[in-house]
């Protein structure tokens, strides 16, 4: 939109900027083009300002920096021209615009990264239940739970509870015991203290060559076997606990009740102890646990050592390195050939 | 305790602070009470003071006069022109120096003290209480986030209550009446003392924008060593300087001017006069106008397409002291091809410029500010 300077036609005594501009231009024999073309202006910007037109869309500064760039083209006295142009137009300076903010974005919002609480919280409670679910694992594997204690390796055990009921013995040769050898019999003779709150379940173990022994030949070790809660079985229940033994679970069939925290006494005779004798060649690290989980020999032997063991079957052996051990089970050589040397070789001999 | 209870009082623009500025917070706002806003154009060659709902209230030479006591102690012997009158004609135990190079702090304390009197100065009638103005300092939009932070501290070093920064080519063309807020390009070139500003700017932000340290102290140098290699005649920074503003022209003219010299003939050691003319000022000013001019197209040739064609319509202003010397609005209109317009009254288009964003502080809030 165009519009005309109101202030330049209304006083007489004021100056026509337009046209003492297009005059003193005529004087130099300029066309409007050539001005144009030397202040780098458009055309239309000079023919309006001849005709005291000016596009309101124009700041007055720009105007009036092409009106003194003009004066100066054809020679007027500039300073007069735009002092008249103040005169004028006055001073008018665009006032301040700010930028409108239609909306924010939430300053609240909290970002989730690496510091922030929730993430802090979240990767431990993850780390601990990793960390508690392996300690459990651990603890399971290596703490022998009360049912561990027997033997399952084809010994039958037969089972005394020291209690007054324990007359009701029987012959443990029909139990349904998974790795039952048929010449094992079993044998069981009442405990001589009895406890009113710990009922102590004592366990004789007849191996197979000698079928006849009785009580005289059987020398016992006593292993004290905690029962917890969950193995308390009720009168009347079935004998297949998994983690009864087989003698418990016949000592079950008669009906006897054992009540949690009772101790169960194993006794292992003479000939259930195997000799495994190593001889080492070099420095080698072992650990060897028998059947009854009990570690006989850990830590670093020296060469030329010659070290027998005894214990219970089966026995779990760990070594070093089996290039450097000789190993006799049961008084066979065992060939260690098939490990790797250097490498840890775990072992089970049963 | 105590410290604590300033520190919930000081606003964020001021955490810079020293603590021991923020126990005096309160005293400063009872101070402002008797403070005028300003707007400072704290510039290599001059220092210009805005106050607000009065204009330009101040304008000095950033020149200090240092005396050095006898304990070695030093004192400030004089400010302002006082201080520019002495460059070069001090006896031994006085410096006339300029705190300020290239747009930038070169001198921490000498700023702060120079600052500190020029704030006085303005607040004459509030001769019982120190002043505790909320001051808006220019700086040049090249400096460094160290440089400003100086700016800042100095500022607040001379007694502001706070302070706001604003980059310079932004003042200046809220000074020469561009339309900074409209989504339209406009160009300015500021050609102060020690440095000249390009920028582009649209919505109230710098668009692309240059720096380069040339700008009127390169006028005075090129002059005197033009005169040392045709004359064998050195003469003063004055002199040179007054060279500049009677003959200095940017662009070949029929007119030609001639102004006498008086310098010290080196040949002879004698002082001597001779004649120079607009011309060749020319030639010695040709090396800094072409810097001036590739910075120009440097711009130009970054600024985004749209932003090129509103440029091309309305064209470039120039602003500050160095628009003044002769034709060089012919310079660039050649160069460039573009329209190019000197400002009204092109020395105070910064201190104005900031002092009327500072008049619509309350506003604007943040909306035009440089703030750390």
């Amino acid at each position: 939109m165009d519009v005309k300077t109101s202030k330049a036609d209304d006083k007489d005594n004021s100056i026509n900027i337009g046209e003492l501009l297009c005059e003193a231009r005529d004087n130099l024999k300029l066309d409007s083009s050539r001005v144009a073309a030397d202040l780098n202006l458009a055309q239309s910007i000079i023919e309006n300002i001849e005709r005291n037109v000016f596009e309101q869309d124009i700041p007055i500064a720009f105007i009036r920096g092409y009106i003194k760039s003009y004066a100066t083209k054809v020679g007027l006295d500039t300073p007069k021209i735009l002092a008249e142009f103040d005169r004028q137009t006055g001073v008018v300076a665009p006032s301040l615009k700010r930028v409108r903010t239609i909306s924010k974005f939430d300053g609240n919002r909290k970002e989730l990264n690496s510091s922030s609480f929730l993430i802090k919280f979240v990767s431990a409670l993850v780390i601990l239940s990793f960390l508690s679910f392996g300690g459990w694992e651990l603890w399971k594997r290596f703490v022998p739970s009360s049912g561990e204690a027997s033997n399952s390796d084809g010994n039958e055990i037969a089972l005394q509870l020291g209690s007054s009921d324990s007359a009701t013995q029987q012959d443990t040769s029909n139990t349904p015991s998974k790795d039952s050898e048929p010449g094992l019999k079993s044998n069981s003779k009442p405990s001589s203290e009895s406890d009113q709150n710990q009922a102590t379940l004592s366990a004789s173990v007849v191996t197979d060559f000698s079928p006849d022994s009785n009580d005289e030949n059987v020398s016992t070790i006593n292993n004290e076997v905690e029962i917890d809660k969950e193995n308390v079985i009720p009168k009347g229940t079935s004998t297949e606990s998994k983690n009864s033994t087989p003698g418990v679970a016949q000592q079950m069939e008669s009906n006897e009740l054992i009540s949690p925290g009772e101790k169960v006494i194993i006794e292992y005779s003479e000939s259930d102890f195997v000799t495994l004798v190593l001889d080492f060649t070099a420095d080698c690290w072992v650990r060897i646990v028998d059947g009854r989980g009990e570690v006989i020999a850990l830590g670093v032997k020296n060469a030329g050592k010659h070290m027998p063991v005894r214990g219970i079957r089966p026995f779990n052996v760990v070594l070093g390195d089996p290039s450097v051990v000789l190993l006799q089970f049961n008084e066979q050589d065992f060939s260690l050939s098939g490990y790797r040397a250097g490498r840890r070789a775990e072992i089970i001999l049963n | 305790m105590q410290v604590l209870l300033f520190n919930t009082e000081v606003s964020d623009n001021q955490c810079i602070k020293a603590i021991g500025n923020k126990k005096f917070n309160m005293f400063n706002k009872i101070r402002g009470l008797f403070s005028a806003d300003l707007s400072i154009d704290l510039g290599t060659a001059n220092t210009l003071i805005y106050m607000r709902e009065q204009g330009i209230v101040l304008n000095e030479p950033s020149v200090v006069a240092i005396r050095q006591e006898r304990g070695g102690n030093k004192s400030i012997a004089a400010v302002g022109s006082d201080a520019k009158a002495m460059l070069g004609r001090t006896p031994g135990n006085i410096t006339a120096i300029r705190p300020l190079k290239d747009g930038v702090i070169a001198d921490f304390e000498v700023t702060e003290k120079m600052l500190q009197e020029f704030i006085r100065k303005v607040h004459d009638s509030s001769f019982f209480m120190r002043p505790s103005p909320r001051v808006l300092i220019c700086v040049p939009c090249g400096s460094t986030q160290v440089e400003r932070r100086a700016i800042k501290e100095s500022a607040y070093g001379a007694g502001a209550r706070d302070v706001y920064l604003i980059e310079e080519p932004v003042a200046a063309a809220v000074g020469a009446g561009l339309p900074v807020g409209e989504a339209r390009g406009s160009m300015v070139v500021d050609i102060g003392g020690g440095t000249t500003e390009i920028a582009i700017l649209s919505l109230n932000g710098v668009v692309s924008s240059d720096s380069v340290r040339i700008g009127g102290d390169r006028f005075d140098d090129a002059i005197i060593d033009y005169v040392r290699r045709n004359y064998g005649t050195v003469i003063g920074e004055s002199t040179a300087e007054r060279i500049k503003h009677e003959i200095g022209t940017a662009f070949p003219s029929t007119d030609v001017m001639e102004i006498d010299v008086r310098g010290r003939n080196l040949a002879e050691g004698v002082p001597r006069k001779f004649t120079i003319n607009s011309n060749e000022i020319l030639e010695a000013l040709q090396d800094p106008l072409a810097g001036m001019i590739r910075a120009v197209r440097s711009v130009l040739e970054q600024s985004p397409p749209e932003l090129a064609a509103d440029i091309s319509e309305r064209g470039m202003v120039l602003t500050g002291g160095g628009a003044l010397i002769k034709d060089l609005d012919r310079l660039f209109m050649e160069e460039t091809g573009l329209p190019v317009i000197v400002a009204q009254d092109p020395l105070t288009c910064v201190a104005r410029g900031g002092g009327k964003v500072l008049e619509t502080i309350e506003d604007h809030g943040g909306d035009l500010f440089w703030q750390s």
